[in-house]
């Protein structure tokens, strides 16, 4: 209930703002081919030292709903999803635009969206204290533990070689090593170099490995009119739903959102894989299933419902365990560091006056992208801004705001360094996620680690003597063996 | 001839990806094991120091750098499993033009360096669409209204001093 209080600071005209601002930044960059999500939190990244924690955390949480919504725009006019999780809006929602019926496809993925949304962050506020009240005991070894699960479960799900995922996120636990050791006061891997005694900052190496490499395989493609998209009228966009819905029913949204959320609890899952089961599971249940993929309501409304409900889902384990289950997650998890605040189970107890503003952001967010149905118009227009102007306007707010979160040289050097890393790593298929959650979560888990070997006197068995600690060793490989047996079938 | 040649080059960069990729990783293993070796033991004998985690990465990338060779000897020559054929003019364009304005911006300050840079990305992009004046200007235009942009937000929002 005292979740609830969020929504009390935030209807707020002052605080307000950043949630319409980011949720409308959110959907440009999930819109616009080439541009995600993760690339927009990274950008906010440097703004947020600037930011009160309050705003900071509503506008991220904006760019992520608006993110996840976004990509569906572009997937139903032009087929070209603008966030991979819209693959599936766009086997339904294209025809649907082929047959003149664009604005009611819209219209579908837009209340979709938001009802999912809202379900999701619904889930997570009730859901969120309880976990972090169940954990709020782990001590070092279970928080070990959690962390080395999230590590493991992103590079089992991660896509192609095994092998290469635990690669890409040893090279991201050995970057995180740079710098001073986190238990005593000497530098570690400086090579001669005495500015990397401040390691490698964790805005420089986001911006670096999603927005440099980012602008670097963006050149190397071919650009051209990607097509623009029609004009759509606003009434044909909201009347034809209001017709549908009835038919319909709520509880496809409902069933779809449970779904995107329970894929959005599990680290390394994420948004594609919550369409594409709600997706089945809607098709299953139609009593017309040889509609889907030729402009099917329903498939379109799973879809969305599923992958905007993903977001409340992700957030359950980064707020009340600490860990973060994607990339947007992951960098939320640097927002969250940057404000001061340590993301895990005390943090949604002790931090209460955070954490529910953040949660109603989520949930405002979704009504924001709901109410915005009227900018759809304006979304079309603005989706097929030049490339030229797109990347030479991140290039510098990038490379700028690296300099600007550090205040060193050095650090816009480490920036470019780790960007041209970020690149020929994408070009030899090395996935980034379980590179970037090795960056991020490598301190934690050496921090972890060392506390519990303390306590053992240096034994490892204090990872198999501890129940829970044994617990979370087996659900580990539960969830490794699922996602590779997945991965295997697939 | 030209085909021959571009050909040649796809089955150069397709050969043994593996293989140069586990050297690369065995150097840099190599280049970070030899850090682990100037850190300090730990206080007692029984408790992890600052070389603990790092040795086990180490012991990790060495494994995969092994597994990637033999994966590459096994697989033999002329497949790999990245596709890493692609034109690399441009990536490497932009990566000069980035360099050059890291060193610049520090030197001749944000304005010049930032209006110079972000046209001639600009310039990279809108070279694709058509190769006449007219891209130019619209490049020249990109690049000032994403120096004014970056400045507005970070110098009058934020109040941040720019180089």
């Amino acid at each position: 209930m005292q979740l609830l209080s969020g929504f009390g600071v935030m209807l707020v005209p002052s605080r307000l703002v950043y949630v319409v601002l980011g949720t409308f930044m959110g959907v440009l960059f999930g819109a616009i081919p080439g541009l995600t999500a993760t690339l927009g939190i990274a950008l906010l990244l440097p703004f947020t030292f600037a930011m009160d924690t309050v705003p900071a955390l509503a506008m991220a949480m904006g760019i992520y709903a608006g993110g996840m919504y976004g990509g569906s725009l572009t997937a139903i006019t032009i087929r070209i999803p603008g966030a991979p999780c819209a693959a599936m809006t766009m086997l339904d929602g294209y025809p649907l635009m082929r047959r003149g019926q664009g604005g009611r496809a819209i219209g579908h993925a837009t209340f979709a969206s938001a009802l999912g949304g809202m379900v999701g962050t619904i889930v997570l506020m009730f859901f969120a204290p309880q976990v972090a009240r169940l954990t709020i005991n782990f001590r070092s070894p279970e928080r070990l533990l959690l962390v080395f699960m999230a590590l493991a479960v992103v590079v089992a799900a991660s896509r192609g070689s095994l092998l290469k995922g635990i690669i890409a996120a040893v090279l991201g636990m050995m970057i995180a090593t740079i710098g001073v050791d986190p238990m005593l006061p000497r530098s570690r891997f400086t090579f001669g170099f005495p500015l990397l005694a401040r390691g490698v900052g964790l805005i420089p190496a986001i911006i670096g490995l999603f927005a440099i490499s980012e602008i670097l395989c963006q050149t190397e493609e071919r650009h051209g009119d990607a097509g623009r998209p029609p004009w759509i009228r606003l009434r044909d966009v909201i009347l034809p739903v209001i017709r549908d819905m009835k038919q319909v029913g709520w509880w496809l949204y409902v069933k779809s959102a449970l779904i995107g959320v329970g894929i959005g609890a599990l680290p390394g899952a994420g948004g594609t894989m919550a369409s594409f089961l709600a997706y089945g599971e809607a098709k299953r249940s139609s009593r017309h299933p040889e509609e889907f993929g030729n402009g099917a309501v329903e498939g379109l409304i799973a879809s969305e419902a599923a992958n905007n409900a993903v977001c409340g889902g992700a957030i359950i384990p980064l707020v009340t365990l600490g860990i973060p289950g994607d990339t947007v997650t992951a960098i939320m998890f640097g927002v969250l560091l940057i404000q001061g605040l340590i993301p895990g189970p005390d943090l949604i107890i002790s931090r209460l006056d955070v954490m529910a503003p953040m949660f109603a952001s989520l949930f405002l967010a979704k009504i924001a992208i709901m109410l915005g149905i009227v900018l759809t118009p304006l979304y079309l227009r603005i989706v097929t801004l030049r490339e030229g102007f797109l990347y030479s306007l991140i290039a510098a707010i990038s490379l700028v705001g690296a300099f600007v979160a550090e205040c060193s040289v050095f650090q816009v050097w480490l920036t470019v360094f780790l960007g041209i890393l970020g690149y020929v790593l994408r070009k030899a298929d090395y996935p980034a996620v379980p590179l970037a959650m090795g960056f991020v979560l490598g301190p934690l888990f050496e921090q972890y680690l060392r506390r519990s070997l303390s306590l053992s006197h240096g034994s490892l068995s204090i990872f198999v003597t501890r129940p829970m600690s044994l617990a979370l060793i087996v659900l580990t490989c539960v969830f490794i063996w699922l996602l590779r047996r997945g991965q295997l079938e697939r | 001839m030209e085909m021959e040649r571009h050909t040649g080059r796809r089955v150069l960069l397709h050969l043994n990806t593996e293989i140069i990729e586990g050297i690369v990783l065995l150097a840099l293993t190599g280049l970070y094991f030899r850090g682990t070796r100037s850190l300090p033991p730990p206080f007692t004998g029984d408790e992890p120091g600052p070389a603990y985690l790092p040795l086990w990465l180490t012991g990790i990338a060495f494994a995969c750098a092994i597994a990637l060779l033999i994966k590459g000897i096994r697989r033999g020559g002329g497949s790999g499993s990245a596709d890493l054929s692609g034109n690399y003019r441009k990536p490497l364009v932009t990566v000069v033009l980035t360099v050059a304005y890291v060193a610049a911006l520090f030197r001749v300050g944000y304005w010049i360096s930032t209006l110079a840079y972000t046209t001639l990305i600009a310039l990279e992009f809108e070279y694709d669409r058509s190769r006449s004046m007219r891209t130019c200007l619209y490049a020249i235009a990109f690049g000032a209204g994403s120096t004014l942009i970056t400045y507005t937000l970070y110098a009058i929002m934020l109040g941040i001093r720019l180089p």
